[in-house]
């Protein structure tokens, strides 16, 4: 700041002093703040539902991808009964692997996955886990 | 997680106010700034609500939500057929009301150029310096040291009409 700047700053801060008190002085009119409180809850509760959704979806592909692999893979044995999804996803397995081409065409097949995230095989070598990148538009 | 909360509609609607000059358009203006501000703070964090760079980017949304509301009306009006003027005979009650609004400073603020009302009220009401106030305006720091110094000269003038030399 100039010499001059600060002459024309000190010469107005009268005035600058009035604005900013006549400025404190104005509150948000009760309608508006209750409109954007509204606006708020509605976009929250779509944000939550299209998580929920968003979740279900992964869910479900997951599901269907389990499904594929068992539908793909070798007879059953005789002796052996198919185990159910939910238990053959909560099986410990070894590391995660890279997808393979054949695990992305199950994905293709399996609906609106974007992208295979990663490959976890489980103990039974019928059935591997593969988690999927699902995005659920916003609108 | 949300960091934005409802004390940052304050300084939105005050600077939506001297934007639109007009109480209910202002209010819309303040609704939508702020609601695009609080999606923008949904997607990711934005730091300290309180922050000078958090306040500066609130009223840049403020500004560009404003400029949006511009360019659609401007569309809209060269769709709409023209009225001559001076059809309308002026409403006693507003002229009432600008008499008695001249002793205000804001009611002053008002009358002056878009520019000059935009960086004096973000500067004196708001306290931003002049490298905020260029963010904001998305103009250089020149041109607001410019408009901010005419501002200053104009309102000067508004608020106490003897001549220069008297008030120095």
């Amino acid at each position: 700041m100039t010499p001059a700047d600060h002459d024309e700053v000190r010469d107005f801060e009268s005035i600058a002093e009035r604005l900013r008190r006549e400025n404190a002085g104005i509150d948000v009119p009760p309608a508006l703040r209750a409109a954007v409180a509204a606006e708020r809850s509605r976009s929250g509760r779509r944000r939550l539902a299209l998580r929920l959704a968003g979740s279900a979806a992964t869910i479900g592909a997951i599901a269907a991808l389990v499904m594929l692999a068992l539908r793909h893979a070798a007879p059953l044995a005789p002796d052996r009964a198919a185990p159910a999804p939910e238990q053959v996803v909560a099986l410990p397995g070894p590391e995660p692997r890279p997808p393979t081409p054949e695990s992305a065409a199950w994905v293709r097949r399996a609906g609106p996955a974007e992208s295979i995230l990663r490959e976890v095989p489980t103990e039974d070598p019928r059935v591997t886990i593969v988690f999927v990148h699902h995005v659920v538009p916003e609108r | 997680m949300t960091l934005l909360t409802d004390r940052s509609l304050v300084p939105i609607y005050r600077f939506a106010l001297r934007l639109t000059r007009d109480a209910m358009e202002a209010e819309d203006l303040a609704q939508e700034a702020y609601l695009r501000a609080w999606r923008a703070c949904e997607r990711g964090p934005r730091g300290q609500e309180d922050s000078d760079a958090m306040r500066a980017w609130l009223f840049r949304i403020t500004m560009n939500a404003w400029r949006d509301r511009q360019r659609r009306a401007t569309v809209r009006r060269a769709a709409m057929p023209r009225i001559p003027h001076g059809t309308a005979a002026p409403d006693p009650s507003e002229a009432l009301a600008g008499r008695e609004q001249a002793a205000s400073a804001l009611a002053a603020l008002d009358r002056l150029p878009d520019r000059q009302r935009e960086v004096l009220y973000l500067s004196a009401c708001e306290g931003l310096s002049n490298a905020a106030i260029a963010e904001v305006l998305a103009v250089s720091t020149d041109a607001v040291k410019a408009s901010l110094s005419l501002a200053r000269k104009r309102l000067r003038e508004l608020l106490d009409p003897r001549p220069a030399e008297e008030l120095r």
